[in-house]
């Protein structure tokens, strides 16, 4: 991968991931009331959240090879943040589609709709929490070194 | 008139409950992946922190965090259905979905800020 591409995408991951823990935030509010309608919401911020990750994982290998031993060699704080925020970016994922699961499961028929309301309700917040604590480290790191 | 009726009443009741239960069984087995996922991958995470990576981890890829994903969601992919599917009343159990993603939401944070 070229260098401009990998720059790009590195630009286009920190702003989709900013994007996704802003939207993550909405379905969490708005589902303090298990039993209200989310569905664009959820999906959206899911959606967000995914193409953040996929981005994340695709330039990650580059990051290894060129930024990472120079962020470790100059400064290891910042490049243990960095793998801090890779794991809260993996949670954010994971508790994201567990949320949206949890919020379609509860809108079937004769579903027990408040619990699983619930459920999503804390998946949703789960997610809105580490990928704000992600995008923050991600920010940090960026703006100490990129690529 | 009412004679006609209560069988009637009674098959949707039957045919309610099945889907109300059916539905809450799969809320459990997807809610038991997310929390095994974040379980697994809290421990792979605390093995890699103190330099025992499993041997399995490095054949999965040769980057340990993608290992650590893959491994996880390999596990959490199998076992969380089936620990779905462990006999009980399902409706009881949903109520306790939101306190153990809590708790396994609290135990990632935990290591993964405290151990990179």
């Amino acid at each position: 991968m070229s260098a401009l591409v990998v720059r790009s995408l590195q630009h286009l991951h920190g702003h989709i991931g900013w994007l996704a823990a802003l939207a993550l935030a909405h379905p969490a509010v708005l589902l303090r009331r298990p039993e209200r309608r989310v569905f664009g919401a959820a999906l959206a911020s899911t959606a967000l959240v995914t193409v953040a990750a996929l981005l994340g994982a695709l330039i990650y290998p580059s990051y290894r090879e060129t930024v990472k031993p120079a962020i470790f060699a100059a400064a290891p704080a910042v490049g243990f943040l960095f793998e801090r925020k890779e794991h809260l970016g993996i949670a954010a994922l994971a508790l994201a589609w567990c949320g949206l699961s949890m919020y379609l499961l509860a809108h079937r028929r004769e579903a027990p709709r408040a619990d699983l309301g619930r459920a999503a309700f804390v998946s949703y917040a789960g997610a809105a929490i580490a990928a704000t604590l992600a995008a923050s480290g991600g920010l940090i790191v960026a703006c100490y070194r990129s690529f | 008139m009412a004679i006609g009726v209560i069988p009637i009443a009674i098959g949707r009741e039957r045919a309610r409950a099945t889907r109300r239960a059916r539905c809450a069984r799969l809320a459990l087995q997807t809610s038991a992946s997310c929390v095994l996922f974040l379980v697994v991958y809290s421990g792979l995470q605390l093995l890699h922190a103190v330099g025992r990576d499993p041997a399995a981890l490095k054949a999965l890829s040769s980057i340990p965090l993608f290992g650590r994903l893959f491994a996880s969601t390999s596990i959490a992919g199998v076992l969380g259905p089936i620990i779905g599917l462990i006999p009980g009343n399902p409706e009881q159990r949903l109520r306790q979905i939101p306190g153990s993603l809590a708790i396994a939401l609290t135990l990632f944070l935990v290591v993964a800020i405290g151990l990179p």
